[in-house]
């Protein structure tokens, strides 16, 4: 039983990293220019390698893009690949992030949302041979920002879960 | 007890921490993100062949997407509720003024049926043969931003083979594209890939209905001649052996840009359930693979695919 009990304390972690998964399939049509798909598997990759790396690593950021690419049918790897470069340049800026106030982290968000739809958008342009619209990606990128708030509150939760004598997610720093 | 201690240094450095040794930090995500790379690549290169990998991926995971996809499906039909909810005394205008016009209609449709009748009967035309059809539910919108698909339940198990038309009842949404074992992938009219011949009814003008991965596809290769203006049906015209002559599609509207939109009958992106025709006839564009499996074709059928 005790082995059970860790498992069990990573459950409610594992489940959301796989809500915000299927979540980043979905696509909600705003209007007839406008389709919002929210990339949430970022709030977990930012909020994870910020907090507890060694539970995010480079090939589980791989594999759940992967997921994305196969399922949402789009091109293969982008996903993939934009899931493991961020991952990497969270890791980079951890130190830098960590250290500061609540916002600050925030706006980094917003600015890793934005890249991310950025690189999407520049692949798919190149790769499509159409000039799309920036738009959605845009609009995508400022509302999964808009959001992050609420999900900053869940995933502390489940961090104190996994680890429940620490009562801050910086505490490994 | 050394294999007790936490090992805090692992969490301090952020670089150690994401990969482990010095010599691993570079070469992990390196390694990774140059497989997403050629990844990316062989897929642009060999499209028709990984596209298949990928149907067979979503045949294994559909009963997983399937049951995943309901919350998400729940939520995002609030949002279309919320959305109408904001133009709602607009709508009711509109539809007001539609329904008047529909009792018109009925009136002068049921005058043609009885008049179409009584003609087919006194020259014996022969009625056309009905078109195969499945009915079955949409298990994943795979719309995004860049395209514009769905994936439905019934492949070729059921006898579902790319360039079946898809249609819901207010019109035809897509064809398929891809058609896996259990699952099958329809590319939506919107979607910037999709081109479909046409005729706007009234001129009998022709022309090729082009997605723009926006709700409204726009008409293209229209004669410069045309006198096509907004409001008029659009509907298949049935060259190029795709779709047969006079499938329902939309009606035209003047863009701002001087091009012709076409506002489609069919919502695909409610539609929960759909139907797939076979309207059996090969189309001119077709891969071999198509070609030589669509004659296989047989049986009408009406039931959900399991």
């Amino acid at each position: 039983m005790p082995a059970v009990v860790p498992i069990l304390r990573a459950l409610p972690a594992v489940l959301l990293t796989l809500a915000f998964t299927l979540f980043s399939m979905h696509s909600f049509v705003l209007s007839s220019l406008v389709t919002l798909q929210l990339l949430m598997i970022l709030h977990a990759i930012y909020y994870w390698t910020l907090f507890r790396p060694t539970l995010f690593p480079a090939w589980l950021a791989f594999l759940l893009g992967f997921a994305i690419d196969i399922i949402g049918g789009s091109l293969l790897g982008l996903n993939a690949f934009l899931l493991v470069f961020l991952t990497t340049v969270i890791a980079r800026q951890r130190r830098y992030l960590l250290s500061q106030p609540f916002a600050t982290q925030w706006a980094g968000f917003l600015l890793l949302a934005i890249a991310a739809e950025s690189i999407r958008w520049i692949v798919m342009v190149t790769v499509s041979m159409t000039l799309f619209s920036p738009a959605s990606a845009l609009t995508s990128a400022i509302f999964n920002a808009a959001i992050y708030p609420l999900t900053s509150l869940v995933m502390p939760l489940c961090l104190r879960l996994i680890s429940p004598y620490k009562t801050r997610g910086a505490i490994d720093d | 007890m050394p294999h007790n201690r936490i090992n805090y240094a692992a969490y301090t450095s952020p670089e150690v921490a994401v990969h482990g040794a010095s010599r691993k930090r570079i070469s992990t995500p390196l390694v990774l993100m140059i497989a997403a790379a050629t990844l990316m690549g062989a897929h642009m290169i060999a499209r028709p062949s990984f596209d298949k990998i990928q149907q067979s991926f979503i045949d294994v995971a559909s009963p997983f997407v399937s049951f995943a996809q309901k919350p998400l499906n729940a939520l995002d039909t609030r949002v279309q509720e919320f959305i109408a909810w904001t133009s709602i005394r607009k709508d009711n205008d509109s539809l007001r003024a539609e329904n008047e016009k529909l009792k018109e209609w009925y009136q002068a449709a049921l005058m043609l049926q009885s008049e179409n009748k009584a003609l087919r009967d006194l020259l014996h035309v022969d009625r056309d043969s009905a078109h195969n059809f499945i009915t079955t539910r949409v298990i994943a919108d795979g719309s995004n931003t860049y395209a514009k698909s769905l994936v439905i339940q019934g492949g070729k198990d059921a006898g579902v083979l790319k360039g079946h038309g898809v249609i819901t009842h207010e019109g035809l949404i897509g064809r398929v594209i891809e058609a896996g074992a259990r699952t099958s992938r329809v590319l939506l009219l919107q979607d910037i890939n999709s081109r479909i011949p046409v005729t706007v009814e009234g001129t009998n003008e022709r022309a090729i209905m082009a997605g723009t991965n926006a709700a409204m596809p726009v008409l293209d290769h229209v004669p410069a001649d045309a006198k096509i203006t907004a409001g008029q049906r659009v509907i298949t015209s049935g060259l190029g052996g795709l779709f047969p002559f006079g499938i329902p599609i939309g009606e035209t509207t003047m863009n701002g840009d001087g091009t012709i939109g076409v506002k489609l009958y069919a919502a695909s992106e409610r539609a929960q359930h759909v139907q797939i025709v076979d309207y059996g006839i090969k189309p001119l564009l077709a891969d071999p693979i198509f070609s030589s499996t669509a004659a296989a074709t047989e049986g009408h059928g009406s039931s959900e695919p399991n």
